[in-house]
């Protein structure tokens, strides 16, 4: 066989090697990467549908539980207890405010000496902390009434006496005759808190006072029943409104 | 083979792109979207379950309240009024005393007062009740002491003394009478400024 004229020196480029499976090996990569795109597809998809469909079954469930959790909740019930506790509060508001006019008699027979008398007594009760009393007072003279002042003043109970309209009227009138009439006359005005004339009942013969501090305690608790209900009620009722008739819209 | 192919290639990545966009991305925002449904119905699940259980609790504290008990508080704290009864009972409180009322009436009802304590939906009604009579002096503070321990509420409100003669004198007593009632709930600001008791 004849040889290649050679005319160079430089050698001629094999055709067989070269850039072409460089070539070949990006595409594979893409090949793989469409391949698993195209099969992550369908199994995401069969995978995101399966969830789905477990999470609407688990808000099924969860709606169902808070419907019968609702319906389970009675308003009667309720009714009844927040009744009960209204009631129960009234009575012991009533009960505190709960003021012994006796006693505010007693308090001014105490305080009053025998020289001087009332003519009249009106009680009046002007809010629930307070007891007026107005009277007309008379006095067989100036001596007993400035003593009575005195005494008034002294008496913590009813220091805070105001004695006014005072008038005096002689033993002898003009004629030089003599009257029965005393001569001094005032008005007085004592005011009495309630909690110093307040009402203080015998356990045993106050049937409301029983029944509001009877205590049929459960073992172990030192609150009763009702102090428990004092508490709780009002948090029942907020928690009610804010419970029961808040249920979410979706 | 066919995925040798750069088109097919290519159409399969578009097809599994659209897939993603089309189905898995809004199906991911949907379960999203119900699992917090599912976070906010539990919470109010446990809310409901809560409320459930203390109103169970406090049924079960109002049940174990003595019914003599119960009796006696609706009593003191009636739901309603029968002005007949309660002018009846005042009499026979009188007589017990040796006394005969010169003047007995039912003034009436005034407004509702509500209690600072009390639930907002329920209030008191207070009935005034008048009557005269004329006694000595020392039976007033007798009378006064049986109408204070009464078993029924009865609440002085007023009372007129004035003499007679030197031992004789007319007392004129104002009494009240409350009765618990339902009542419309007030706005907060309305029901906190007019606390009377």
């Amino acid at each position: 066989m004849a040889d290649i004229p050679q005319s160079s020196f430089i050698p001629k480029r094999n055709n067989s090697t070269g850039a072409r499976p460089k070539k070949r090996y990006n595409f594979f990569i893409l090949s793989i990467l469409s391949s698993a795109v195209f099969i992550a597809a369908p199994v995401a998809s069969a995978a995101v549908f399966a969830y789905k469909s477990y999470t609407e079954r688990q808000l099924s469930a969860s709606i169902e539980s808070l419907n019968q959790a609702i319906n389970d909740f009675s308003v009667s019930n309720l009714q009844m207890i927040v009744e009960f506790d209204s009631r129960l509060k009234g009575a012991v508001s009533l009960l505190d405010s709960h003021v012994s006019l006796a006693t505010a008699l007693t308090i001014l027979e105490q305080g009053t000496v025998k020289s001087v008398a009332f003519a009249d007594l009106n009680f009046t009760r002007v809010d629930p902390d307070t007891l007026e009393v107005t009277a007309a007072l008379t006095a067989e003279n100036f001596d007993s009434a400035i003593f009575q002042r005195e005494l008034y003043i002294q008496n913590e109970l009813l220091a805070s006496t105001t004695l006014t309209d005072l008038v005096f009227t002689p033993k002898q009138d003009a004629k030089g005759e003599r009257t029965e009439l005393p001569e001094i006359a005032v008005s007085g005005t004592f005011m009495f808190a309630a909690g110093t004339i307040a009402y203080t009942p015998n356990a045993s013969s106050s049937p409301v006072q029983s029944a509001t501090s009877s205590s049929p305690t459960a073992a172990g608790d030192a609150a009763t029943p009702e102090s428990s209900l004092l508490v709780s009620v009002p948090a029942l009722e907020a928690a009610t409104l804010g419970a029961v008739s808040n249920e979410p819209s979706i | 083979m066919m995925s040798n192919s750069l088109f097919m290639q290519l159409g399969m990545i578009a097809v599994a792109a659209a897939i993603f966009y089309l189905y898995v991305s809004p199906t991911v925002a949907a379960i999203r979207v119900d699992q917090d449904a599912v976070v906010q119905y539990q919470a109010e699940f446990d809310k409901v379950q809560s409320v459930n259980a203390q109103l169970a609790s406090d049924v079960a504290t109002v049940q174990a309240v003595a019914l003599d008990d119960k009796t006696r508080l609706e009593r003191y704290l009636a739901t309603s009024l029968d002005e007949v009864e309660v002018m009846k009972e005042l009499v026979k409180l009188l007589s017990s005393q040796n006394l005969t009322p010169t003047s007995l009436a039912y003034t009436g009802p005034s407004e509702v007062i509500r209690v600072a304590t009390m639930s907002p939906s329920f209030g008191l009604i207070p009935h005034e009740f008048t009557f005269g009579v004329e006694l000595s002096y020392d039976k007033i503070k007798a009378l006064l002491a049986a109408i204070e321990s009464s078993d029924y509420q009865l609440e002085i409100s007023a009372l007129a003394v004035t003499p007679v003669d030197t031992k004789i004198v007319t007392a004129e007593f104002t009494l009240v009478r409350y009765v618990l009632v339902p009542v419309d709930a007030p706005p907060p600001e309305e029901a906190s400024s007019d606390l009377i008791i």
